[in-house]
């Protein structure tokens, strides 16, 4: 555990210097600028769009982080080759491909943590526990993004993983508009394949808390524990899987 | 006794999904003496970095077997190994000191007291110990190499591997890389490098394995290989074309 924790140090430090990190982070700083402003143009709702403006701030920046920095953590590793010499010491690869991923996700809980600290206080410090909540929702999502776009980086080209996270992401989120059309289209094939999806993809609707309802309306714990366990059994699996791909991945850099 | 034993090694790439694969190694087979400096030779692209990744499992052969020690590699063998890559890219935003911190951490865990000593013992032998709090990104290229020689050393390797070590370095860098070597072969390490550097060959190693497209053409010992040639240059151009047929 300790030489994955010190594989998870160092990839925090090496991804906090990245400058697509600093992009997302402006990003999120300009909307979250950009939710204060609209939140004043409002008659009676400005703390109601601050928080959607903010929370909806938050997702996109965590989505883009894991998915461009979780598309290219092991790619930037083989081909720079770096690997090799943490390698060469005694380190399993699991090790290392677990301590990749925590890095990833040590940074993802700072940044997302900060960035709420940040609402609660300019929201007027509402309801701390469904301010987590929220944090947890949004960070669950992108862990799962995560562990799908660091499996697929395992196999193909950082681009490609990307876009399938992205694909990913947007189906997942989908999953009952989907279903919802396919039962009205009552297309058969329709229906199928969004049943499939349905058992295939992780239900993100149900992840669905970044409003300023969920600040009003709170969720219960064991509403959290149930989204917890989930997260986790989709995430291990993911995990698992590229791990699989990784044991045995020949650690040649793309021509 | 053999550090290493190399059994009859293939390897084949795919250079796409549909694309039939390129065979670069051909039953690879070599043994590295234990306290003896090993030369590995070869023009480029003709095997040599293959070779080296398929040993230590960066790379997995469709055949064959490396042993070290008459056993697979495992944790504990890996302790007792140092490796250098060809032309390694290091995190530049860590100082030297902070590197070899990160790669005592891998190894086996011992004191802060133990790591300042080897650490210090290192950054004196590659002659770096002015550059101790310097930051990677502002290191030359010869001093990154030599960073890398003393990462490779810190835990007293009982072998050491090198990729190219000297290739890309100026002078004084090949003079001071090669001091490092003939300094621990001399202490009984048992040395493994490649080149195409073939003075330095010449200079440094005991044994010579020579590869050519892929194949062994020759493993033994470095006078063997030398008779009756002026330098080993000379004798690499005639073996070499002699052996191949």
């Amino acid at each position: 555990m300790k030489r994955t924790w010190v594989i998870a140090r160092n990839t925090f430090k090496e991804l906090i210097r990245e400058k697509i990190f600093f992009v997302f982070a402006a990003v999120a700083c300009l909307i979250f600028l950009l939710a204060l402003l609209l939140g004043q143009l409002s008659f009676s709702e400005q703390n109601k769009i601050f928080l959607d403006v903010s929370f909806f701030a938050i997702e996109m920046t965590m989505l883009g982080l894991s998915l461009f920095l979780g598309g290219s953590l092991l790619r930037r590793e083989v081909d720079r080759q770096t690997c090799l010499l943490i390698l060469a010491r005694p380190i399993s690869r699991f090790e290392f491909l677990l301590g990749q991923l925590l890095g990833l996700v040590l940074l993802q809980i700072i940044f997302g943590i900060l960035l709420h600290i940040l609402i609660w206080c300019s929201s007027g410090f509402g309801s701390g526990w469904a301010h987590f909540c929220v944090f947890l929702s949004i960070f669950y999502k992108s862990l799962m993004v995560q562990c799908f776009v660091l499996l697929l980086s395992t196999s193909v080209r950082s681009s490609l993983a990307i876009s399938a996270g992205l694909v990913f992401y947007l189906l997942s989120n989908a999953l009952n508009d989907l279903s919802f059309a396919a039962k009205k289209s009552k297309d058969e094939f329709f229906i199928l394949i969004t049943n499939i999806m349905g058992v295939c993809l992780p239900h993100f609707d149900q992840l669905n808390l970044k409003t300023s309802w969920t600040i009003e309306n709170p969720p219960h714990a064991d509403q959290i524990l149930f989204f917890t366990l989930q997260t986790s059994l989709w995430s291990i699996f993911l995990f698992l899987l590229a791990y699989i791909f990784w044991r045995k991945k020949d650690l040649v850099p793309t021509n | 006794m053999d550090a290493v034993r190399v059994q009859n090694l293939s390897k084949s790439f795919s250079s796409g999904a549909f694309r039939k694969p390129t065979q670069v190694l051909f039953d690879v087979s070599f043994n590295l003496i234990q306290g003896r400096t090993t030369g590995f030779i070869g023009g480029n692209g003709q095997g040599k970095t293959t070779t080296l990744k398929c040993i230590l499992e960066f790379v997995f052969p469709d055949k064959g077997e490396v042993l070290f020690w008459e056993k697979n590699l495992s944790k504990e063998s890996r302790l007792k190994i140092g490796y250098l890559p060809e032309r390694p890219y290091f995190y530049g935003y860590l100082t030297a000191f902070e590197f070899l911190k990160l790669h005592w951490d891998l190894g086996k865990s011992s004191s802060s007291k133990e790591f300042k000593e080897s650490a210090d013992q290192a950054l004196q032998r590659v002659d770096l110990s002015v550059a101790r709090d310097l930051k990677l990104s502002q290191f030359s290229k010869g001093m990154l190499q030599r960073i890398g020689l003393a990462q490779a050393l810190l835990h007293k390797p009982e072998l050491l591997i090198l990729d190219e070590p000297v290739s890309g370095l100026d002078p004084d860098g090949r003079w001071i890389v090669k001091e490092i070597l003939h300094e621990q072969k001399k202490m009984g390490m048992t040395l493994f490098f490649s080149s195409h550097l073939l003075q330095d060959m010449d200079d440094l190693c005991d044994d010579l394995v020579v590869i050519d497209h892929g194949r062994i053409i020759f493993t033994g010992p470095t006078a063997e290989f030398k008779k009756n040639h002026r330098d080993l240059e000379a004798a690499f151009q005639a073996n070499r074309k002699r052996l191949s047929k």
